[in-house]
């Protein structure tokens, strides 16, 4: 019997200990795990407004509503101030939802401190008020942007190189969320301008000849006197039977790495990715997040670097110079200059910086976090020295500012439709870089527009 | 208020678990009741036509009556009942019908019917156990009752399928389960539970002798074999814990405990070949999210279900479980702890474990072998079948459509599970006995 005592505390706490993982883990799924999985389009619940609370706000950066809930007629509307430029990020609400209304949307359902808010709203009427969020967007920025892109499909990322905050995310064409259940059928019918879709982070452009960023780290890499060799640009540049043209044909002459990236020379960069090979492109290409998922609050894309091992020549010169198969989204390219821009160390990018409470009170808060050095700082300090010449004396120059040194690279991106988008990626001020852009217009046929939206974006945010 | 209301609850129910066994739970009860007096006028307000509901009222009284005359009539029935299993039990069939009621209110009208009547019978357990005072010497009869109401599914099932007509019914998961005779449907396997529990204490009553051991092992994995056979397999599971739980307790023979883990690891690698259904139900727990439209729909719902609301639920009448397949069923507790909120959800988890923990303490004082073992089978019983119930809602472990006692519909279930706190009620009173 007393044997039996023993073995039956035995097996009482084995199954206390099933009991103990049951609940712990039940905890984890409906309190930590949840806000992975609840804003999935297969939960119902989604659609759902708690009638009589006041939906949470959305604030940019300075305190400014850029979404709202306002009263009237006895029940709860919601209002999108800056219309159409925050379609994408701050998002809608009306059959579906998206942006940071879906994926914050419990968050800005949900009161805190709900037994204190509830007793208040009995005894004295108080408002319910649920929890706001506050980004790190600059509203008017972001109108600047959205204003700028005007009727051309675009989009624009701007962010703070040394912590992630996204300062702007504009993709263009965009729709009014105000009148989004009304203008539904023709959004979701709209296939040329896909109006629903956030370039920012889920269009895939081939890159271009900002790529040739990527291309000279992984030169760089593989063997760091490379930045003084030469090559004799004829504007036209031969490999296995194909030819690779300078743009509009230009002989640009004897460069060196810092000229040919200020010129932006196919010939150049080709020769180059012919001498080192496949694996330091793709090394360098993997470094700098391609082939990547990218931890972000809202849908990102993959960028897509599908070259192999053993390319054929062909593919290989074209992929060095940003074409072929290859493609990138806005934000990779940005997360790419602002590698540069902070000393090789890539932040997490981030548009969330706290979320508020009814009464308030900041109930979390983001901190910046690194996702790695990405390249050693001499490296980023050498592609800086190329990025200004080239808005110095090259391609960049309708980026550059009298008051402030911006670096940066152009692109012109070759694309099925036949008619060149327009690139520009880069920082400034160079020296001590506050923000980090990537710029796509497209089909420009290539030309000067984006440089000279980001010199007027630098300019926005330098005289903050 | 309504989440005061809960934390009330909650303070209640561990308040009383501390308490001494000879102590009457009054908290438990009147939080009990206190949650049919607000549940069921709830659910009968409409707020949209604000009108009033009076067939929800009606049945809400029902329930009201059961639950105060409940527990007054198992001290009647009863020589010292336990008072803490028996409030965890009305306690756990109130949200039962709060929540079925919710859900679909004919099949919460037949749930108390059933529970009503399995009540009635539970009262009648103390006499049954005065008329065969000697029950331990019919073990082999147990046996042979167990094994013939597994097997008369198995062969009513291939009987069945030889002459055309369907006796046997089958759930979503493959498994047959359900005899109908005469439009009278019903589950073998939950009635064969509670006299494989008897029949297990009574086996084990003195230390088994080898060749006894080797029986028993071999009638046991013989009604297991054809639960498989069956593709019941979460009900092969409950019958083989209850089996190791007992076996382990009886002989404290560690190695053939770990043996049997290791046998049946190796079995169910073994079905996971054998059965493409268990495939699926597998590839639905490990990631159901690729398969969110299909076979990874029930989970995914029920953790949608779980996790939206946050800590204090949607409010009831307010959630969407109702739109998960056999809800009902299958995944009650995610239906309760939407509506409740994971708080609640955690406390209702904390009151199988106090079953469970107040089993431990009776079957610790129980002087002779046979009742410690039978408090050890069925306590056990009740509280693993929840964890499976639970667990395989929050996708800790695959799921199996095992129900989760005194809360899922299924007359059977429900019905066996009150036998089964009927037949711990009167061992406490065994207990007390031999103390005094």
């Amino acid at each position: 019997m007393k044997d039996l005592r023993k073995n039956l505390s035995h097996m009482f706490w084995f199954i206390t200990a099933l009991f103990v993982v049951l609940g712990g883990y039940f905890v984890y799924v409906a309190a930590i795990e949840a806000d992975d999985f609840i804003t999935n389009p297969f939960n119902a619940r989604v659609a759902v407004d708690v009638e009589g609370i006041r939906r949470g706000t959305i604030y940019d950066a300075h305190g400014t509503p850029i979404v709202e809930s306002v009263y009237s007629n006895g029940r709860y509307a919601r209002q999108y101030p800056f219309g159409a430029a925050f379609a994408h990020t701050a998002g809608y609400s009306g059959m579906s939802r998206a942006g940071l209304e879906l994926s914050r949307n419990f968050t800005m359902n949900r009161l805190n401190w709900e037994l204190i808010q509830r007793a208040g709203h009995v005894m004295f009427g108080n408002e319910l008020t649920a929890n706001s969020i506050v980004t790190t967007f600059d509203a008017d920025l972001q109108q600047l942007i959205h204003n700028s892109l005007g009727t051309s499909r675009g989009a624009v990322v701007v962010l703070d190189p040394t912590t992630g905050a996204i300062v702007a995310m504009v993709s263009t064409l965009s729709f009014d969320p105000n009148r989004v259940t009304e203008l539904w059928g023709g959004l979701i019918t709209d296939t040329e301008n896909s109006p629903l879709l956030n370039r920012a982070t889920q269009g895939l452009y081939p890159p271009g000849s900002t790529f040739k960023v990527v291309t000279a780290m992984a030169a760089l890499e593989y063997d760091s006197t490379l930045v003084d060799f030469t090559f004799e640009c004829t504007g036209h540049a031969h490999f296995g039977g194909e030819t690779i043209q300078c743009w509009g044909g230009t002989a640009h002459g004897m460069v060196n790495m810092h000229r040919a990236m200020a010129v932006s020379c196919n010939g150049y960069f080709a020769t180059l990715a012919d001498k080192i090979g496949p694996e330091p492109i793709i090394q360098a290409s993997e470094q700098l997040l391609f082939n990547a998922t990218i931890p972000f609050e809202l849908p990102a894309s993959m960028p897509q670097f599908p070259m192999g091992t053993e390319p054929a020549i062909y593919e290989l010169v074209q992929t060095a110079i940003g074409q072929g198969r290859i493609t990138a989204t806005p934000l990779n390219m940005a997360l790419i200059a602002a590698a540069v821009a902070n000393g090789g160390v890539v932040m997490e990018p981030f548009m969330v910086d706290r979320v508020v409470g009814g009464f308030g009170n900041t109930l979390s808060s983001t901190t910046p976090r690194s996702m790695g050095q990405v390249m050693d700082a001499q490296m980023a300090a050498s592609l800086n020295e190329m990025l200004i010449e080239a808005v110095n004396t090259g391609t960049g120059t309708p980026a550059g500012l009298s008051h402030m040194q911006v670096a940066g690279k152009t692109g012109t991106a070759q694309n099925e439709t036949g008619v060149d988008h327009s690139w520009f990626i880069g920082y400034a001020p160079a020296e001590n870089p506050t923000a980090a852009l990537a710029i796509i217009i497209e089909n420009t046929g290539g030309g000067t527009r984006a440089s000279q939206l980001a010199g007027q974006i630098f300019n926005f945010v330098g005289n903050e | 208020m309504i989440a005061y209301f809960l934390l009330q609850a909650g303070l209640f129910i561990f308040k009383e678990s501390k308490d001494d066994a000879t102590a009457q739970p009054r908290g438990f009860w009147i939080v009990t009741i206190l949650l049919c007096v607000f549940a069921f006028p709830i659910l009968a307000f409409d707020e949209n036509l604000l009108s009033v509901d009076v067939q929800t009222l009606i049945y809400g009284g029902f329930v009201l009556v059961f639950v105060i005359a409940g527990p007054l009539l198992t001290k009647k029935a009863f020589r010292r009942p336990c008072p803490v299993i028996t409030q965890a039990m009305f306690f756990l069939l109130a949200m039962g019908f709060i929540i079925l009621y919710r859900l679909n209110p004919s099949l919460a009208t037949a749930q108390l019917v059933f529970a009503a009547i399995g009540f009635g019978v539970s009262l009648l357990v103390p006499l049954a156990f005065r008329i065969f005072s000697q029950f331990e010497k019919l073990e082999k009869l147990f046996m042979v009752v167990c094994l013939s109401l597994i097997g008369i599914v198995f062969i009513a099932d291939i009987l069945g399928s030889l002459i055309g007509i369907p006796f046997v019914a089958v759930d979503e998961f493959g498994a047959a389960r359900w005899i109908s005779i005469f439009g009278v449907s019903f589950q073998p396997s939950q009635i064969a539970k509670p006299i494989f529990v008897i029949y297990l204490a009574c086996a084990f009553r003195v230390k088994p002798s080898m060749g006894k051991l080797i029986f028993t092992g071999v009638a046991s994995a013989a009604i297991i074999g054809i639960l498989v056979l069956q593709r019941d397999l979460g009900s092969a599971l409950m019958f083989f814990m209850i089996f190791m739980v007992i076996f382990y307790t009886a002989t404290g023979n560690k190695l053939l405990f770990a043996g049997g883990f290791a046998a049946m690891a190796a079995a169910s690698v073994a079905a996971y070949q054998f059965f493409p259904h268990l495939r699926i139900r597998v590839a639905a727990w490990s990631n159901p999210w690729p398969l969110i439209a299909n076979e990874g729909f029930q989970v995914t719902q029920s953790l949608f279900a779980i996790a939206t609301w946050g800590p204090f639920g949607a409010g009831l009448g307010r959630g969407m479980a109702g739109r998960i397949p056999v809800v009902e069923r299958d995944i009650i507790f995610s239906a309760i702890s939407e509506e409740f909120g994971w708080i609640f959800g955690l406390l209702f988890i904390g009151v199988y474990a106090l079953l469970l923990l107040r089993g431990a303490d009776m079957a610790r004082r129980a002087k002779r072998p046979l009742y410690a073992l039978m408090t050890l089978g069925f306590t056990t019983f009740l509280a693993f079948q929840a964890f499976v119930s639970i667990g395989g809602n929050i996708k800790l472990i695959p799921m199996t459509g095992i129900t989760l006692p005194f809360v899922s519909y299924g007359g059977s279930s429900v019905f066996i599970s009150i036998i089964m706190v009927g037949v711990l009620n009167w061992l406490n009173g065994q207990l007390k006995e031999e103390e005094a």
